[in-house]
C-alpha cells in the first residue's frame, strides 16, 4: 500500500514539474515569436500559426498555479539559485531597456528615459516577487 | 524502504531533466524551421492554401465575382469545403521570402460544367500577365468514337480514325437506323390498335426485345489498322492538310507552299496607298524577309501621323516592331516634308506565311514599296491614290489606271471627292460609284477578279486579298491546320493532332499543374515580396460555367544552398 501510494506520487512529481515546463517552454517561446514577428513582420506569422501556443501558455499557465510549484529537494542549492536569478532578471531588465528603446526611439530623447526607468521598473518588480517567494519558503519551512 | 524511496526518486529525477530538455529542444526546433522557412537553404519553399484555411503567405484570394458567392460554399451532408468561382480571372498573391527561379503552380478543383480552358497566368515586370496551360476540357475530344486510336506523348496527344472500322461502324448504323425506323413504324401503329393497357405493355416489351435484337445483329467487332506508330511517325509523314485537324498545336512548320521558289529579282510596287494596310508574305526556308517603304506624311488633319510597322511570324508571334514617328508637323496645314524610307530585313526565316502591318492614319502614305518577295498580297483593304487630288504628295506622277486583283467574294468601294466618281471595271461588269463616301458593294462569283479604276483615289475593301499582279497572290491558309473548334463534324478527317494538358484524379477533385520559371516568375518588390498570380478561364463567364476549387499550392523553387555557392558568395562579398 505505501509501495504504491509512494509510486503514485513519483508520477505526480513528474506531471507537476511536466506542466510546469511546458508552461516555462511555451512563455518563452511565445514571447520570442512575438518579438521576433514584431522586429521582422511576418516572419513567424507567414509560416506559423501562434494563437495555438497562445492557448497551451494559458491553460498550462493555469493549471502550474492549480497544482502549485515545484518542492525543492536540494536546499543547499538555494543561494545558488537565487544568484542565478539576479542575474538572469539583470539580464533580462537590460533587454527589456534595449527592447523598449528601440520601438520608442522615434519620439526622440525621451525614449532613453522611458526605456531606462522600464528597466529598473522589472528589475525591481523581478526582485520583490523573489524576495516574496523566498519569504514564502520560509513560512512553510517554519 | 528508503533504499526504495531514494532510488525511485533519482530516476524520477532523471525523467524530468529529459523531459525538461526535450521541451527546452522544441524553441530551438521552432527557430531552426523558421531559418529554413526564410532562408530557404535547401533550395523548396511550399506554400499551400486551402480555402477553409487559408495561408498567411497567401493574399487577396479573390475573384471579380458579385460577394454574395466569395466564401466556402458548404452542401447540407456534405463536410467537403470548396471556394465556388462563377467569374474569370481567379486572382491571388503569394507571399515568397526571397525571389525563387521556378514555380509550379498546383490547382485542386471540380470542373461539373466542362469549362474547356484552365490556365495560369503569372504578372510581369510590365504588369502584363505570361499565361501557361493547366488544363483542358474539350468536349470533342472527349467525346470521340471509339474508332478514333489515341496515342500520347507526355501532353502531346494523336488520335488516328481506324478507316475500315469506322465505315463498318458507319454501314451497320445505316441498317440500325433503318431497321429502327421500322420498328417505330410498326410500334406506332400497333399502339394505335391496342384497346388495353396489357395490350400496350406486350407491344412495348416486344419492341423492347427487337430493338435490343437490332442492337446485337448491328454491333461491329474492332478490325483494321491506324497507319502511324507513334506520334514522331506520324508527324514525319505528314498526311495532307485537309486530313488532320489540331487542338493547340501548331503544325505551320509542317507544310510548305506547293512548288515555291525563292524570287531573284526585286518586285516593285509604284503604286500610293494611304492609311493601315495590312501585307501578306510567303517566305521560304532560309529565305529573307526584305522589304523596304518610302512613307509621306501628308499632315492635312491636326496631330501626330506616325506608323508603326510590324512583322508576325507563322506562329503569331511579333518578330519586329518599327515606330516611325510624326515628321514634326502636327498641324493640319497640309505642308509636306521629304520622304522617308523604313527598311525591314529580317534573315534566315523559316518557311510559312508572314505578315507586316502598317499601322497608321490617313495622313500617311505609302507611296513606294520594294521587295524581294514576289507573293505580296493585302488583306481586306486597297487605298489607291495616284490621283491629282493628292498632287502635293504624289507629285508629278503619271495617274494612269490601276488594275488589281483579289480572291475575295464580296467586294466594297467608294471614293472621297466628288471630283473622282467613276466607273470600275470588276470583272466583266461596271459598277458606278456615284456619290461620294458612299459604298457600293458587289459580290464577285470568280476565284480571282480584275478590278480596274480609271481615276484610282478609291478605297476597296473585300473579304480576302488584293494584289497589283494575279500571280502575286497566294493561299495564306497553306499552313493553317484546322482547329477542332471550328469542325462541325469531326469525323470528316481522319488525324487529330492535340496539347491536351489533362488533370489528374485525387477523388472527386482534379489537379492541374503549371511550371513558370524566371524570368517571366516576376517578383514585385514592395513592402513585401509578392509573385501575383491568376488563374484565367477564358469564355467562363459568358458561358455561365462554375469552378470549384478546394486548394490552391504553390512550390517554389531554386538552387539549394551549396558549400560551393556559400564560398562564391563570399568571393563576392570581399571583391565588392
Amino acid at each position: 500500500m505505501l509501495l504504491h501510494s509512494t509510486r503514485y506520487e513519483i508520477i505526480l512529481r513528474i506531471l507537476r514539474s511536466t506542466i510546469i515546463e511546458i508552461f516555462k517552454v511555451a512563455l518563452v517561446t511565445y514571447l520570442l515569436l512575438y518579438l521576433l514577428n514584431d522586429t521582422f513582420p511576418g516572419f513567424v506569422t507567414d509560416n506559423l500559426r501562434i494563437i495555438p501556443l497562445l492557448w497551451i501558455t494559458l491553460i498550462t499557465g493555469m493549471l502550474s498555479i492549480w497544482i502549485g510549484p515545484e518542492k525543492s529537494t536540494d536546499n543547499s542549492s538555494v543561494q545558488q539559485i537565487r544568484f542565478k536569478e539576479y542575474i538572469f532578471i539583470s539580464v533580462l531588465s537590460l533587454a527589456s531597456i534595449a527592447f523598449i528603446y528601440y520601438r520608442i526611439q522615434a519620439v526622440g530623447k525621451l525614449a532613453y528615459m522611458i526605456s531606462i526607468l522600464s528597466g529598473l521598473i522589472i528589475f525591481l518588480l523581478s526582485i520583490l516577487l523573489i524576495n516574496e517567494q523566498n519569504n514564502d519558503d520560509e513560512i512553510d519551512k517554519v | 524502504m528508503l533504499k526504495f524511496w531514494t532510488n525511485n526518486n533519482d530516476k524520477a529525477s532523471t525523467v524530468i531533466r529529459v523531459i525538461r530538455i526535450v521541451l527546452w529542444l522544441a524553441p530551438i526546433v521552432i527557430l531552426m524551421f523558421l531559418l529554413n522557412r526564410h532562408y530557404v537553404p535547401f533550395g523548396t519553399y511550399i506554400v499551400k492554401y486551402d480555402v477553409q484555411n487559408g495561408s498567411p503567405a497567401v493574399r487577396n484570394f479573390a475573384s471579380k465575382e458579385p460577394d454574395r458567392l466569395i466564401g466556402t460554399k458548404n452542401i447540407p451532408g456534405e463536410t467537403d469545403y470548396f471556394q465556388l468561382i462563377t467569374m474569370s480571372p481567379l486572382y491571388f498573391d503569394v507571399k515568397a521570402p526571397r525571389p525563387f527561379a521556378k514555380a509550379t503552380v498546383t490547382l485542386k478543383y471540380q470542373n461539373p460544367q466542362s469549362q474547356e480552358v484552365v490556365q495560369l497566368g503569372v504578372q510581369q515586370s510590365n504588369a502584363a500577365y505570361a499565361y501557361y496551360p493547366m488544363a483542358y476540357a474539350n468536349s470533342t475530344l472527349n467525346s470521340l468514337g471509339d474508332y478514333w486510336q489515341v496515342m500520347q506523348s507526355g501532353d502531346v496527344y494523336l488520335w488516328q480514325k481506324n478507316i475500315e472500322y469506322f465505315q463498318n461502324v458507319q454501314n451497320e448504323k445505316k441498317i440500325y437506323d433503318s431497321r429502327k425506323k421500322k420498328l417505330d413504324d410498326w410500334k406506332t401503329k400497333q399502339l394505335k390498335l391496342a384497346t388495353t393497357n396489357d395490350q400496350k405493355q406486350t407491344i412495348e416489351n416486344q419492341y423492347s426485345q427487337e430493338l435490343d435484337q437490332i442492337s446485337q445483329d448491328t454491333q461491329v467487332d474492332k478490325s483494321g489498322s491506324v497507319p502511324f506508330s507513334s506520334i514522331n511517325d506520324f508527324l514525319g509523314h505528314i498526311p495532307p492538310r485537309e486530313q488532320v485537324a489540331q487542338y493547340n498545336y501548331d503544325l505551320s512548320a509542317y507544310y510548305e507552299l506547293p512548288g515555291y521558289k525563292p524570287s531573284k529579282e526585286a518586285t516593285e510596287i509604284n503604286h500610293s496607298l494611304r492609311g493601315k494596310h495590312e501585307i501578306y508574305t510567303y517566305i521560304g526556308d532560309g529565305e529573307s524577309l526584305n522589304f523596304s517603304f518610302v512613307v509621306q506624311d501628308i499632315n492635312r488633319h491636326a496631330g501626330e501621323d506616325s506608323i508603326t510597322f510590324s512583322v508576325i511570324g507563322p506562329t503569331g508571334a511579333i518578330l519586329k516592331k518599327i515606330i516611325e514617328p510624326d515628321d514634326g508637323d502636327t498641324n493640319a496645314d497640309g505642308h509636306v516634308n521629304s520622304e522617308r524610307v523604313v527598311d525591314l530585313l529580317l534573315p534566315d526565316l523559316p518557311h510559312g506565311v508572314y505578315r507586316i502591318v502598317l499601322d497608321t492614319n490617313d495622313d500617311m502614305f505609302i507611296k513606294k514599296i520594294v521587295t524581294f518577295q514576289h507573293l505580296v498580297m493585302f488583306k481586306g483593304i486597297l487605298y489607291l491614290t495616284d490621283n491629282s487630288e493628292y498632287k502635293s504628295i504624289v507629285g508629278d506622277r503619271q495617274f494612269s489606271p490601276t488594275t488589281v486583283y483579289t480572291n475575295s467574294s464580296i467586294l466594297s468601294a467608294y471614293t472621297s471627292h466628288d471630283a473622282n466618281l467613276q466607273t470600275l471595271r470588276v470583272g466583266t461588269r461596271n459598277i458606278e460609284l456615284t456619290s461620294a463616301n458612299e459604298l457600293v458593294d458587289v459580290t464577285l462569283n470568280q476565284p480571282i477578279t480584275s478590278i480596274t479604276t480609271s481615276k484610282n483615289d478609291v478605297s476597296l475593301q473585300g473579304n480576302g486579298y488584293f494584289a497589283f499582279t494575279k500571280d502575286q497572290l497566294f493561299d495564306p491558309n497553306i499552313s493553317l491546320v484546322v482547329s477542332v473548334n471550328d469542325i462541325t463534324n469531326i469525323d470528316d478527317y481522319d488525324f487529330i493532332i492535340a496539347t491536351y494538358t489533362q488533370p489528374a484524379s485525387e477523388g472527386d477533385w482534379l489537379i492541374a499543374s503549371a511550371t513558370v520559371e524566371a524570368p517571366q516568375l516576376f517578383f514585385d518588390k514592395g513592402s513585401d515580396l509578392l509573385a501575383h498570380f491568376i488563374i484565367n478561364l477564358p469564355n467562363f463567364h459568358e458561358s455561365g460555367k462554375i469552378l470549384k476549387v478546394k486548394e490552391i499550392s504553390i512550390n517554389f523553387e531554386k538552387p539549394p544552398l551549396t558549400l560551393s555557392r556559400i564560398w562564391s558568395k563570399i568571393i563576392g562579398l570581399v571583391n565588392k
